[in-house]
């Protein structure tokens, strides 16, 4: 039986699965010297989609890999070995995670869209769900509400789940609606509804649905919004996990205890925000696209299950492709991107590898996620200090990655600086599930294993002609190297500091400009504790501005595009 | 430095003279009019049912135009009685500047029309279901009041897309090269009930040609998605590609796209304007006026599901099962990366791994283009042409 909860007991020895419709991890852990670390990461293409359709394929071809890599048997007559064994082979826990099986298909009728409906499509987009929203499915269809374009929203995305909410409209309007989804949404696919009304509407979804759905009722006069979301939230979350022990591929992993890939990731996300105090956000692509953000203002989780750059890239024609395609630095035609969306839903698993494509990849990362950051209702640049990228996006867009985490969470931290750090094991979601189980062993391997810095990117704010200097800086590093130089308007730089090293770093903006949110023209001094940490990438100057504008003129904005691409992917300054 | 490592496996594109197992199944349950061991051919019948379409639909006209429910049959573009199209206007008014339309969302007679409620009933019919064998073949098995199991001896090419109905004929090769486009004027008497070998791509035009002359299929390495979408436009009106492609496109089912069209439309590369795999098209030309069967899977989500084309033989013979394939040198195979798509390459290595840009170890292949030269390409990016 895959638990869902419980006490644990103390674990030397761990493996924890973490599976998508892209990617199969088995990732291994152990006690060494004394501190749980990460051993190994056995990774293998997902095998339940064509043409295998058999997900134990991909587990197997994980684990062989994880056995070869690590040279312990983990596996014996197609169970797990466990406890593990004075030889060092066998593991004393196992955890699963990811999104193994196809989300949660989550249908959404408002007849009252506002508040409790933002408020519900969040909740949703909480849990590991592909939520259909009926009003997107009439937007793009240039319909309303009518009892054809109820069948036509419900034929095409067939939810399992419908969530129906009531509002305050006419009771005639209500009951015909829910009619013609007593009439159809049986047919395809749903079996369970859940009711916001009162009372006196509750009644009706009673009697026109009883014989077709399994109904639930909340009455939104009762409750608060957020008590009926948690609600929702947990009973998503619910009918997720509860359909695991029905996947026969896990039958190896039964004694396993299954977290989701949400749950997973924001354990790790409030963990470092919690003990660290860092202002983070965390941005994953892989299978659908995940987006967590921690700060002290409160906490945004996203999980789009239907948008990513592979099997989900035909959800972005909805997109404004002339929006995507500026961040691209070549001429490229709507339909040269609509094809290029629709070729990688295609065949999703292929890897981008040519230079062309990442670009591409850079734009539609860029718009996809601003788009879902501004569906869940952020308006504002994210202020954060700390962005942790998924390893998939490196793999996607190369080293333009930086830019295009910054520009797609439209970062401008209030300090000044923003460290990115890259996940490069794609571990976030095994650690977060390790945690639920076995904290303390979680933590340690965070802290010693988890993330390998990327850079530290200084952000300037403010506006000013293209080209004109914004900017002088004193650079020292902790080796005592001293450099001065200058930043113009729109330039990014790069300036190399090793991962392990630090930099004091002061800067004298001119006056219309800003560090991060201190005021225009102030000077800031990052020294001490403030000092800023290599990486990859050393130090970023990212000089842009904010909101990043991009020249109209073609040739302008592909040069331009192409100078910030270089300052990545050319020797550092 | 890329290390040897155990060859993963291709099933490769084109599969020549192999033994497959092809699955013929009704849309419901019916009568199987074959038996194991019976030899079939393209036209013959395996079974028989009659397909309900579905239940009745209620269409509440007068709230779809917010009117009185006395007034709607004014505003019926046909009578009670009629027979709709799916997606044709059971009705249309006007609100304001603007023309509102109520469709039908089945294909279905309009049995009547409440005048004290304006609500309209539709009643999808039950149609009679003759499931042909579309290949050459022996019955190897029967699925109990479903369908059947074919044993086909032949050969096989992977396509991408496949849009319309399973469909056969003899194939006729209307262009000279894999990256030639079929124009309407190219298009003659000649393609009548075949299958047609067309290059590159095709737009708009050619298919209403090919269908005006009575084509049964055509094969191309892609499409346009814009193309598509023109060919489909009903009253003018384009669908969508947010509609048209997400999911399981309704309204434009594979039934829909073929339905009064009658069109089957095979893809072997992707989207956009890409050649033709160049073995792909000098395989397909080497079988000119031999009957091809273009088999399309239904009830799946066209993105997702992949169409087959048999070359069958008259009487399947051995017992060679399709066999995956590991990479070598000298392999050829096409990439699949949307940059690259379509482009054919010759193998240098077997997959090896090799460390990637973040550190964790890959699975790569040495490939060498048309013109020399040679890179290391993602496993995951490549499929084997022919082994």
């Amino acid at each position: 039986m895959i638990e869902t909860a419980g006490q644990m007991s103390t674990a030397n020895a761990v493996l924890i699965l973490d599976i998508d419709q892209a990617v199969t991890r088995a990732v291994l852990c152990d006690v060494v010297e004394g501190s749980a670390r990460l051993v190994d990461v056995g990774e293998a293409v997902t095998t339940a989609g064509a043409p295998y359709f058999e997900m134990s394929i991909g587990i197997s071809r994980a684990m062989r890999q994880l056995e070869d890599q690590s040279g312990r048997r983990l596996m014996e007559n197609e169970l797990v070995i466990s406890p593990s064994r004075p030889d060092g082979d066998g593991v004393d826990r196992v955890f699963i995670t990811g999104v193994p099986v196809e989300p949660n298909r989550i249908g959404l009728l408002s007849l009252e869209p506002g508040e409790l409906t933002h408020v519900l499509r969040t909740a949703v987009r909480r849990t590991v769900s592909n939520l259909s929203e009926a009003d997107d499915h009439f937007r793009w269809s240039e319909t309303s509400l009518s009892p054809t374009s109820v069948e036509g929203w419900l034929r095409d995305s067939r939810p399992t789940t419908l969530i129906l909410i009531a509002g305050n409209g006419p009771v005639n309007d209500w009951r015909a609606a829910l009619e013609v989804i007593a009439s159809v949404a049986p047919e395809y696919g749903a079996t369970q509804g859940i009711v916001i009304a009162d009372e006196e509407r509750q009644q009706v979804a009673a009697e026109v649905l009883d014989d077709s759905l399994e109904l639930s009722g909340i009455d939104p006069q009762s409750y608060h919004p957020s008590e009926i979301s948690s609600a929702v939230e947990s009973e998503l979350r619910e009918q997720y996990a509860g359909r695991l022990p029905q996947e026969p591929s896990l039958q190896a992993f039964s004694s396993g205890m299954f977290v989701d890939r949400m749950q997973g990731v924001e354990s790790v996300a409030a963990f470092l925000h919690r003990r660290m105090g860092r202002k983070l956000a965390v941005l994953g692509t892989q299978a659908g696209t995940l987006i967590e953000v921690a700060t002290g203002h409160g906490a945004v989780s996203v999980y789009r299950g239907d948008i990513d750059t592979g099997a989900g890239a035909r959800s972005l024609l909805q997109l404004s492709m002339p929006d995507i395609a500026r961040w691209v630095p070549s001429q490229m035609t709507e339909d040269e991107l609509r094809h290029w969306l629709l070729n990688r839903s295609l065949r999703p698993h292929t890897r981008v590898f040519g230079k062309s494509d990442r670009a591409i990849a850079g734009g539609v990362v860029r718009e996809a996620v601003s788009h879902i950051i501004r569906s869940a209702g952020v308006d504002d640049m994210l202020d954060v200090d700390l962005i942790i990228l998924g390893r998939e996006l490196m793999d996607m867009t190369g080293n333009d990655a930086i830019l295009v985490t910054l520009d797609a969470l439209r970062t401008l931290p209030s300090d000044g600086v923003v460290m990115l750090s890259v996940d490069r094991d794609g571990i976030i979601a095994a650690l977060g599930a390790l945690s639920a189980g076995e904290p303390d062993y979680a933590r340690e391997v965070i802290e010693n294993d988890f993330l390998s810095p990327l850079g530290s990117c200084i952000v300037f704010h403010g506006q000013a002609q293209h080209g004109n200097r914004i900017a002088d800086l004193e650079i020292e590093t902790d080796e005592g190297e001293r450099r001065e130089l200058s930043l113009d308007y729109g330039e990014v730089r790069c300036l190399p500091l090793p991962e392990g090293r630090t930099a004091t770093v002061t800067i004298h903006p001119t006056s219309s400009i800003s560090v991060g949110r201190f005021s225009a023209g102030e000077e800031v001094t990052f020294e001490g504790d403030q000092a800023l940490h290599g990486g990859e990438f050393g130090i970023v100057l990212d000089g842009r501005g904010r909101p990043c504008e991009l020249p109209s003129d073609n040739e302008s904005r592909i040069n331009t595009l192409s100078r910030w691409s270089d300052a990545f992917n050319q020797e550092r300054d | 430095m890329a290390s040897e490592r155990q060859a993963a496996a291709y099933e490769p594109v084109i599969v020549r003279d192999a033994v497959f197992y092809v699955e013929r199944v009704l849309d419901a349950d019916g009568e199987i009019l074959v038996r194991p061991g019976d030899r079939v051919e393209p036209a013959g019948q395996l079974a028989s049912a009659m397909v309900a379409e579905g239940r009745p639909l209620l269409l509440n006209i007068a709230r779809e135009f917010d009117m009185e429910p006395e007034a709607v049959s004014r505003y019926l573009t046909r009578p009670v009685g009629s027979e709709f199209e799916e997606g044709e206007p059971i009705a249309r008014a006007r609100r304001g500047l603007r023309s509102v339309t109520c469709r039908a969302p089945v294909s279905a007679p309009l049995m009547a029309l409440d005048e004290a409620t304006g609500v309209a009933t539709l009643v999808p019919q039950s149609h009679p279901q003759q499931l042909s064998a579309a290949v050459y073949g022996e019955v190897e098995s029967v699925i109990e009041r479903r369908g059947v199991s074919l044993r086909v001896g032949g050969s096989r090419v992977d396509g991408i897309i496949g849009l319309g109905r399973d469909t056969y004929g003899p194939l006729k090769v209307a262009v000279d090269r894999a990256d030639r486009e079929l124009t309407a004027d190219m298009v003659d008497s000649d393609f009548r009930q075949s299958i047609v070998l067309a290059g590159m791509t095709l737009g708009t035009s050619a298919l209403r040609k090919l269908i005006e002359v009575g084509a049964r299929g055509v094969i191309v390495g892609s499409i346009s998605d814009s193309e598509v979408r023109r060919y489909l436009a009903m009253d003018d009106r384009e669908p969508s590609s947010m509609i048209l492609w997400r999911r399981m496109p309704a309204e434009f089912t594979p039934q829909h796209m073929s339905g009064s069209h009658g069109l089957t439309v095979f893809v072997t590369e992707g989207f956009g304007r890409r050649r033709m795999a160049q073995p792909v098209f000098q395989f397909l030309s080497g079988h000119e006026n031999q009957i091809v069967s273009l088999l399309i899977p239904r009830d799946a989500d066209v993105m997702s599901a992949r169409p087959a084309l048999y070359v069958s033989r008259e009487r399947p013979s051995g017992d060679e099962a399709i066999q995956r394939v590991a990479v070598r040198d000298g392999t050829l195979a096409r990439l699949t990366d949307p940059e690259h798509l379509a482009m054919v390459v010759t193998c240098r290595s077997g997959v090896t791994d090799s460390p990637g840009k973040t550190g964790v170890l890959r699975e790569v292949v040495d490939v060498e283009f048309s013109n020399g030269t040679r890179t290391l390409v993602p496993a995951t990016s490549l499929e084997v042409l022919i082994p």
